[in-house]
């Protein structure tokens, strides 16, 4: 049987049409964004707080209107902090949600099964809060991060090296991908520049009791603790690090000391400890301190508390999200996955915490890290020297 | 030299911790014939009850004490309804205890939020030094308290009617029954005395540790292996069994290296389980 060629035609063009109505959106279609974070299990602190700042960027694009008049819709899922949930979360979102992008994302044994997603299912993903080099060296196109480690390296070993002099010093690390290969590159810096390691020990994150590492850090005679550990971690040591100090003069600790909890809770404990900072409310290392103001007013108002540092790289990342789905939209066609990791590759933004700008691996390229110290209850900026807010107490135990 | 006997001082106080945290689920287990997989959720309730009356509301510790193991009394009390509905305890009870776990986490994240909660420094972290060791005093009285916790449960289980009802039940239902004693009332006094003492360890979480909701299945796993090692929840067998646990943790570490510390615990634990002749913790 054959049929006339003027209906051959029109099916043809109908189908066409059909096909590329597909592609295209009206101004009122959503935008899905796919989150995926801890939002139960042991790292809930550290997951919800990501999740504040991802959604505060959601919303805040949302009450301008939108990205060019489409809404955003965040779907968020909980990894519980297992590494297999969070691939599970991740190919639910690429697959059956068919989000455009995925942000979050806390310590690299979660983030590493996200991005392997990302790079299966051609969806790109900037992670919130990830320092693994292995992610961004192995040529994951899809994949981006708002920080990154060597900013750690240079402001934990400046605390020997430029403002204590501290010799030997001790390090113990959690066994994330990130805090052994931060500890490993602080060893080889330190050691070139003539500082012995006393003690250099991994640990579980979540360790009930450090009572046993600590008498090994005293033993080898430390000035200095680096302390490569999470929040669960720091609230353990500072609390018996003052009962087998010995030698020990210092604590300095990688990830989450900022927490306002740590002075909270601590109180007279956490007195003098030292730890890591991008950003917080009162210091913006590399970052716009005018957007840094609005950002926290913004927050506050709309979470109903001030945010912390973990809440503005969740902010950060979805901003950068956000801002290539504004640059891929032409007219009324939906954003392309691929169009978003390309425009994803020239992102040119001046944020809070950073000029977010991405190498060719991902990688970002401002990224700046200072030290803090908790000073009457307060945190001090001691680190870099040309921000500082105050000086060093040393010895602070 | 120091440094292995600071390892031997604190793995004793945190190995009478473990045994405290044990002692509930070993109790559970014996009598209850169940592997309460909510026994973590219910240590962090009782802590989290214990937090609330001392920090916030200013109660003294002892009513606040009591007050966190009633609740988790009532927390107990409410599983023999669910468990007598399993058809199979053993494998049922499982799925059953998970699921309670889960719910429990998610309302305690509701509840209390994750933000992690920990007592302020002050007396009780100050160090005593006992020579070259040096402890908190809150290690030190968080470890004397579950020692005499302990050997209040063995002396009422040996010397009350109801403690030896239970324990005869936990041997033989049909017997203690033959004997006039109930089987179900042993187990209804059983699971609300492992959920009191279960929230009772919460007390000693909060003092040495802190709280959060996700920490639920760790303590679980604490409790598991000292029941398992244990293998019967009598005061000399959990106080060896916490403490055998608390100083090889202790100890590898010192000795081999923080890295090492959970390797060498599960093999421990490993070896332990694969001479035993017991299958489940049960009174001898």
């Amino acid at each position: 049987m054959h049929y006339p060629r003027h209906v051959v035609f029109a099916a043809v063009v109908t189908a066409l049409l059909g096909a590329s109505c597909g592609q295209a959106t009206t101004p009122s279609a959503e935008l899905l964004v796919g989150e995926v974070d801890p939002i139960t299990g042991a790292l809930a602190a550290q997951g919800t707080a990501v999740h504040e700042g991802i959604q505060f960027a959601i919303d805040e694009a949302n009450d301008r209107g939108g990205v060019k008049g489409h809404r955003v819709r965040l779907v968020t899922r909980d990894d519980g902090g297992q590494p297999a949930e969070a691939q599970t979360a991740a190919q639910d979102l690429a697959t059956r949600e068919g989000v455009k992008a995925l942000v979050g994302g806390y310590v690299d044994t979660l983030v590493g099964p996200i991005a392997q997603v990302a790079e299966r299912e051609h969806v790109p993903y900037v992670a919130s809060s990830s320092l693994d080099q292995r992610l961004t060296q192995r040529g994951n196109a899809y994949f981006f991060r708002v920080s990154q480690l060597k900013p750690f390296v240079d402001a934990m070993t400046a605390v020997p090296l430029d403002l204590t002099a501290a010799n030997p010093v001790a390090i113990l690390y959690s066994s994330t991908p990130g805090a052994t290969q931060l500890a490993q590159q602080q060893k080889d810096r330190l050691e070139g520049r003539g500082v012995r390691v006393s003690t250099f020990d991994s640990f579980q994150t979540g360790t009930p009791d450090f009572a046993a590492l600590l008498a090994r850090v005293r033993a080898g005679g430390a000035q200095l603790l680096l302390m490569d550990g999470f929040f669960a971690d720091h609230l353990v040591v500072l609390r018996q690090v003052r009962s087998q100090s010995g030698s020990l003069k210092a604590v300095v600790g990688a990830f989450n000391m900022e927490f306002p909890t740590v002075i909270s809770q601590l109180g007279s404990i956490a007195e003098g400890a030292l730890g890591s900072i991008s950003w917080e409310p009162d210091i913006a290392i590399s970052g716009e301190r005018e957007a840094s103001r609005a950002y926290v007013d913004g927050f506050t108002k709309k979470v109903g508390h001030a945010p912390v540092p973990l809440s503005m790289h969740g902010y950060t990342a979805a901003r950068a999200v956000l801002d290539a789905m504004e640059r891929t939209i032409k007219g009324n066609a939906a954003p392309s996955r691929d169009g978003v990791r390309d425009a994803l590759r020239s992102t040119d933004l001046r944020l809070p915490l950073e000029h977010l700008q991405f190498d060719e691996r991902g990688d970002p390229r401002n990224y700046q890290i200072g030290i803090f110290q908790i000073q009457q209850g307060k945190h001090v900026l001691i680190y870099p020297r040309d921000r500082a807010t105050g000086a060093l107490m040393y010895p602070a135990l | 030299m120091t440094a292995v006997l600071q390892a031997l001082a604190s793995g004793i106080t945190l190995g009478l911790i473990y045994a405290g945290l044990g002692a509930g689920f070993s109790l559970v287990v014996a009598t209850g014939r169940l592997f309460n997989l909510a026994h973590g959720e219910f240590v962090l309730v009782g802590g989290y009850i214990l937090y609330l009356l001392t920090q916030t509301l200013g109660w003294p510790w002892l009513p606040a004490l009591a007050a966190s193991a009633l609740g988790g009394a009532l927390l107990g009390a409410s599983l023999p309804l669910l468990v007598r509905r399993l058809p199979d305890r053993e494998t049922g009870g499982l799925a059953l205890t998970l699921g309670i776990a889960f719910l429990l986490q998610n309302f305690l994240l509701l509840g209390v939020t994750a933000n992690y909660r920990i007592l302020p420094g002050g007396y009780w972290f100050e160090t005593v030094r006992l020579g070259s060791v040096g402890l908190s005093r809150a290690a030190l009285a968080g470890g004397a308290l579950a020692a005499a916790a302990l050997m209040a449960l063995d002396l009422w289980l040996r010397h009350t009617w109801t403690g030896m009802g239970l324990r005869a039940a936990s041997q033989s239902r049909s017997a203690a029954a033959s004997l006039g004693i109930g089987p179900r009332r042993m187990e209804w006094i059983a699971f609300m005395l492992g959920g009191a003492m279960a929230a009772g360890a919460g007390g000693l979480v909060l003092l040495t540790r802190f709280l959060t909701p996700g920490e639920g299945p760790s303590l679980t796993l604490v409790a598991l292996a000292v029941a398992l090692l244990a293998r019967r929840p009598q005061v000399g067998a959990l106080l060896t069994a916490g403490i055998a646990l608390g100083l090889i943790e202790s100890l590898a570490t010192v000795l081999l290296g923080g890295g090492w510390r959970e390797v060498v615990a599960s093999g421990f634990i490993l070896l332990w389980l694969m001479r035993r002749r017991q299958p489940v913790p049960a009174y001898a």
